[in-house]
């Protein structure tokens, strides 16, 4: 079965002064299976707006391919794009939901226009999409003939989201959709895409750098670090076992750490500012240098992004099976039970969620203990 | 709280009575805007006697109840002269601000949205254009191409250029990096399309306070070109020309027949003045409630 | 005499004067049932048969002249845990589907049907009684009567869905860590769970064996004390059952706080629970006369031990059917069961000492007070299907968040009564726990009866409609 879209290794880079060149995303490969859910995370800079540009096909390629159904799109100029037949296929929720309303424009025409330009709806038939669609994503009715400016944040948000599914599109990108919005509104538009991912078969892209929402939204994910991918695998599975130092540290440097993650302190990145990423060294990590793990391989040989194992991939010269995962395996063994690896993932985020429980208990101290604290790192 | 349907000309409607409504001198502005553009339509039915007709009455009369602004050198009725010229200064404001705002509006979008070539040449114009003391770059078109009010249009049209070059682009510029022209692009809209359904329609804020600003301007410097002789030819009747007529005979003690003209000269510029600031509230929808 | 007709003990009152027969009670309660059960699944077996049949020899009873159970005609139900003679006890799991029909009702319904209660049937749960919301892949989600979107709480959802909706004054249920407590929270009524080894728990599908409780769920603070009342009473089935006469609380309540000294829990208490969880329990603190507020020491590693023991002893339980049936398990709670049957032993061990400090810890507290005050859950009831909370600020998954405040005390045992509180804002209710010392069930209740009386727990006459 044909793949929704896949990047092949993807290049962008963008000329800086005379003769250098900024590498926004070198060299990326990746790819979203209809009807998933996959996320897309990395601190800022690291080119996650970049690659999601080119997908979206607003900004060109420097080097590779970028197929849709199997059809190339990478070499369509991003000029030609809005006149495409692809370009209802793939389409965008922008992270902030202001900046990106025309403030001319009615929320009931920013909706129509994109079902005008895109379909062959008109009339009656466009004006009942419309309300369809904002039904569907919980905009009243006396809402859209209202401008921009007379909205809320969250309002505006349904507005952006509508318009981008009144096409009903085949790959939704959201570019981190809750950043600009505040707390309580976040929880009710995360709500609203999670029906909305069940309920319309779509497949999201989400990049956010809200590890919590990313987890518990998608099917996948993609962590980024200067222009690279360096791990994916099941949502799951990389937040109950993160391979990549990287992910690591970004699970580690949470404030309310991440319930069932097993990182601590020591995955957390030395201090060392992060490389440049106009003309990078080939040979070396990316992350050399800010890595608690760095050793004198890391600076001689870029690790490629290789499997792990069936669906898992990092780039790192040192992932392997931790301990605890050694444990569970051991420990099915003994008992004789057979999980079929659907489910191991699965399994082995429970059992961590059990494991850091256990470390909270032997943590506590409460008068009347006489027993030493015991030595093991559950 | 069911809230009224109401047509796009209610809503017009109501946001004109709104903002005319707040600002008491808005309204003066606006009844007197209406004034001249009664007397532009309708003047020369309404005026007493014939504009170009001389000795209707003694020259050089004073102010009285037959002709309430006097007569000039020519023996013509100053109040009738004065009514008419309304049409002529306000259609060749309003027809070299047309032609300015259109070429230069279109050409700054342009070259603020596509950069590259496009803003090369346009920018090269504009800055010829603004090499010259402006005035006297009218003039000289004037001069070297006659008298006729088309030129005086051509030439007011062509010093305004710069204004609406300059703001169209600076506006385009800035509107091309926001986020909603990018969602445009993936709703569909080609580079074209963009430019006319979302960059223009909102780069049309700032331009229209120019607009009005730029009337007044253009209005003055119609008169400033009559007034030097190099505008409308007598016997026409038109404000600068006929301040410049009675310029001369101030000294000698026949006020009136410089004052009056010059004096709903100054009125139509401030009228226009002001009006751009109303216009503004009326067309960007950010600043109603 | 003029008992609200709706409560128990309004039924019970006017069906020993004569004012009604038993079978019209009955019909009339099969009825409601009937028509409301589909939209709120909060019923897996309607028992008309024996609830019409009960009727009928209550009547030929009171005929005779013979005196009436104090929750005579009374229409109760019970939490699909309990054995009910002639139905298979499910415990929400299709694993236990093809087990074969209990052959006695356990000791507690015994008790009901003993003073008169009539039974409609069995209620649904989460599977094995591990969750928190009652979304049941195999026999469906139960609603909360307040917003059928949203979740009535678990793992005794049937029991709170069914006296919310009014459907039964009196329903039964179990709390391992939090499931009558949340439930009744989430949907507005009153609930107990009484001090480990109260009740016996004889004839009722286990879950953790040393944190499991049985109790009642009920529509006002008199019913409540009065069926503890029918339900208490030793029993030898059940080893942890705590060999103690009957100590009823029913004619005590009219004490009221009569010189009970009071304090409201903060520190974790407050840092997991939301602004409106936060405002229930300090209105009720305000309301019964609070001395301030205390802070208990080590409360979250409390929490972890629980969940440790409650890993470890449910996955244990079940080990051989997680070997050979795995497709027959719950899907939202089968990895955790594995996950827990893999503990080592080591974890539990120290889980285990964790209990006896902490509960020597708290007990110390109580010497200077007699009553504590907490919210029952950190949020109202959630979307079926929803997958995160946030509270103060951090996102965290829905299913295990809910009893972040239930599970510090039933993991040491002591008697909790919930009483259902109306916050301003908003249509739903949310719930606070009265934390008495151990066997003393009668602090609780008359806590939760002074609540009711000082109208704190009557929900608003007129209830903001819902916004989307």
């Amino acid at each position: 079965m044909k793949r929704l879209i896949e990047a092949i290794d993807l290049v962008k880079h963008f000329p800086v002064g005379d003769k250098k060149r900024l590498h926004a995303v070198d060299g990326l490969n990746f790819h979203i299976e209809a009807g998933e859910t996959v996320g897309l995370v990395g601190e800022s800079g690291c080119g996650k707006s970049t690659l999601v540009r080119l997908l979206t096909r607003t900004l060109d390629l420097t080097d590779g391919q970028v197929r849709f159904h199997g059809h190339g799109i990478g070499l369509i100029p991003a000029r030609a794009m809005a006149d495409h037949p692809m370009r209802r296929e793939i389409q965008m929720v922008f992270q902030d939901p202001t900046d990106s309303l025309d403030p001319r424009y009615t929320a009931r025409q920013t909706i129509a226009e994109s079902a005008r330009l895109l379909t062959d709806m008109s009339g009656s038939a466009l004006d009942r999409a419309v309300e369809e669609t904002a039904t569907h994503v919980g905009l009243p009715f006396e809402l859209l003939d209202r401008y921009p400016h007379q909205l809320s944040g969250g309002q505006k948000a349904r507005v952006g989201i509508a318009r981008a599914i009144v096409v009903k599109p085949r790959l939704l990108v959201l570019d981190e959709p809750t950043a600009a919005l505040d707390v309580s509104v976040q929880a009710v538009i995360l709500q609203l895409l999670d029906r909305l991912k069940r309920e319309m078969g779509m497949s999201f892209l989400f990049v956010s750098h809200d590890l919590n929402v990313v987890r518990l939204l998608c099917d996948r994910v993609l962590v980024m670090y200067l222009g690279q991918i360096v791990e994916s695998g099941p949502a799951r599975e990389v937040f109950a076992r993160p391979l990549h130092p990287y992910t690591r540290a970004l699970i580690a440097s949470l404030p309310g750490g991440l319930a069932g993650g097993q990182t601590t302190d020591a995955d957390l990145l030395i201090g060392g500012d992060p490389q440049s990423p106009i003309d990078p060294d080939a040979h070396r990590c990316r992350l050399f240098g800010r890595c608690p793990r760095g050793v004198e391989r890391c600076h001689t040989l870029a690790p490629p992004l290789r499997e792990i194992s069936r669906g898992r991939a990092a780039a790192c010269h040192f992932v392997g099976p931790t301990e605890r995962e050694a444990f569970v395996d051991a420990a099915l063994a003994m008992h004789n039970i057979h999980v079929d690896p659907a489910r191991r993932a699965a399994l082995t985020s429970e059992f961590n969620r059990v494991a850091e429980m256990a470390r909270l208990v032997q943590a506590a101290r409460l008068p009347g203990d006489t027993l030493p604290a015991p030595q093991y790192r559950p | 709280m069911a809230e009224a349907v109401m047509s796009p000309w209610q809503k017009r409607w109501t946001a004109l009575r709104y903002v005319v409504g707040e600002n008491p001198l808005s309204l003066a502005a606006f009844l007197l805007f209406a004034t001249f553009v009664l007397l532009a339509l309708v003047g020369p039915w309404l005026a007493p006697f014939d504009a170009l007709t001389s000795n209707v009455g003694t020259p050089l009369a004073p102010p009285s109840l037959k002709y309430w602004f006097g007569t000039d050198a020519l023996g013509r009725d100053i109040l009738s002269r004065v009514v008419v010229a309304a049409r002529l200064d306000l259609g060749i404001a309003v027809a070299a601000v047309s032609i300015s705002v259109l070429i230069g509006g279109l050409a700054g979008a342009c070259a603020g949205f596509f950069g590259g070539w496009t803003d090369r040449i346009v920018g090269r114009l504009s800055d010829t254009i603004m090499a010259f003391p402006l005035f006297v770059l009218a003039m000289g078109i004037v001069a070297a191409m006659g008298n006729t009010v088309a030129n005086i249009v051509l030439a007011t049209a062509i010093i305004n250029l710069p204004f609406y070059i300059r703001v169209a682009r600076a506006e385009s510029g800035v509107l091309r990096n926001t986020g909603f022209v990018e969602a445009a692009r993936l709703a569909g809209n080609s580079e074209a399309r963009l430019l006319f359904y979302h960059i223009i329609p909102n780069i049309l804020p700032p331009m229209t306070v120019q607009v009005s600003l730029n009337m007044g301007w253009a209005i003055l410097n119609a008169a400033g070109l009559s007034f030097i002789g190099l505008g409308v030819r007598p016997p026409a009747a038109e404000w600068g020309i006929m301040v410049a007529e009675g310029a001369q005979y101030i000294v000698s003690g026949e006020w009136w027949i410089a004052l009056f003209p010059g004096a709903v000269l100054m009125l139509a510029v401030f009228c226009f003045n002001l009006l751009g600031d109303s216009l503004r509230d009326l067309v960007d929808p950010r600043r109603r409630t | 005499m003029n008992p609200n007709p709706e409560t128990a003990t309004g039924i019970a009152a006017a069906f020993d004067c004569g004012e009604v027969s038993a079978r019209e009670i009955a019909v009339a309660a099969l009825e409601r049932i009937a028509a409301r059960n589909p939209e709120l699944n909060a019923w897996t077996t309607i028992t008309t048969e024996r609830a019409l049949r009960e009727a009928e020899a209550l009547d030929a009873a009171r005929a005779r002249g013979e005196r009436s159970g104090r929750l005579a005609a009374v229409p109760y139900a019970a939490k699909n845990l309990f054995d009910i003679a002639g139905i298979t006890t499910l415990a929400g799991a299709r694993l236990l589907a093809r087990n074969a029909p209990a052959t006695a009702d356990a000791p507690l319904v015994q008790r009901m049907r003993n003073a008169g209660g009539l039974l409609t049937g069995a209620l649904n749960m989460d599977a094995l009684a591990y969750g928190f919301t009652t979304e049941n892949t195999h026999y469906g989600n139960t609603r909360n009567p307040h917003d059928s979107a949203r979740t009535a709480g678990g793992s005794s959802g049937g029991s709170s869905a069914a006296v919310a909706a009014g459907l039964v004054p009196i329903a039964l249920g179990s709390d391992t860590n939090g499931s009558i407590r949340v439930p009744a929270s989430l949907c507005g009524i009153f609930g107990l769970k009484p001090t480990y080894g109260r009740l016996p728990r004889t004839g009722s599908f286990p879950f953790v064996h040393s944190l499991d409780h049985l109790g009642p769920l009920a529509a006002s603070a008199d019913d409540l004390a009065l069926a503890y009342d029918v339900l208490q009473g030793p029993d030898r089935g059940d080893p942890a059952c705590a060999q103690r006469n009957i100590e009823p609380t029913s004619e005590s309540l009219a004490r009221g706080l009569d010189g009970l000294r009071i304090a409201r829990l903060a520190g974790y208490f407050d840092d997991q629970a939301s602004a409106v969880a936060r405002a229930a329990s300090e209105r009720a603190a305000r309301a019964l006369g609070s001395l301030g507020d205390v802070v208990l020491p080590e409360v979250a590693a409390a929490r972890a031990a629980a969940f440790v023991i409650t890993a470890s002893e449910g996955g244990a339980l079940h080990m051989a059917a997680l070997r050979e049936r795995p497709e027959d398990f719950e899907p939202l709670s089968r990895e955790r069961l594995l996950a827990g049957a893999l503990v080592p032993a080591q974890w539990v061990e120290q889980a285990q000492r964790m209990r006896s400090l902490f509960r020597r810890r708290v007990l110390e507290a109580f010497r200077e007070i007699d009553l504590l005050i907490a919210p029952a859950t950190p949020v109202t009831a959630t979307l079926l299907g929803q997958d995160l909370i946030v509270i103060n600020g951090r996102s965290l998954p829905t299913r295990p968040s809910m009893g972040l405040l239930t599970q510090p005390i039933s993991f040491i045992g002591l008697p909790v009564a919930v009483a259902p509180t109306w916050p301003t804002e908003g249509h739903l209710p949310i719930g606070v726990q009265l934390i008495a010392p151990p066997w003393r069930e009668d602090i609780c209740l008359r806590a939760v009866w002074a609540l009711q009386k000082a109208g704190i727990t009557v929900r608003p006459v007129v209830a903001p409609t819902p916004t989307t």
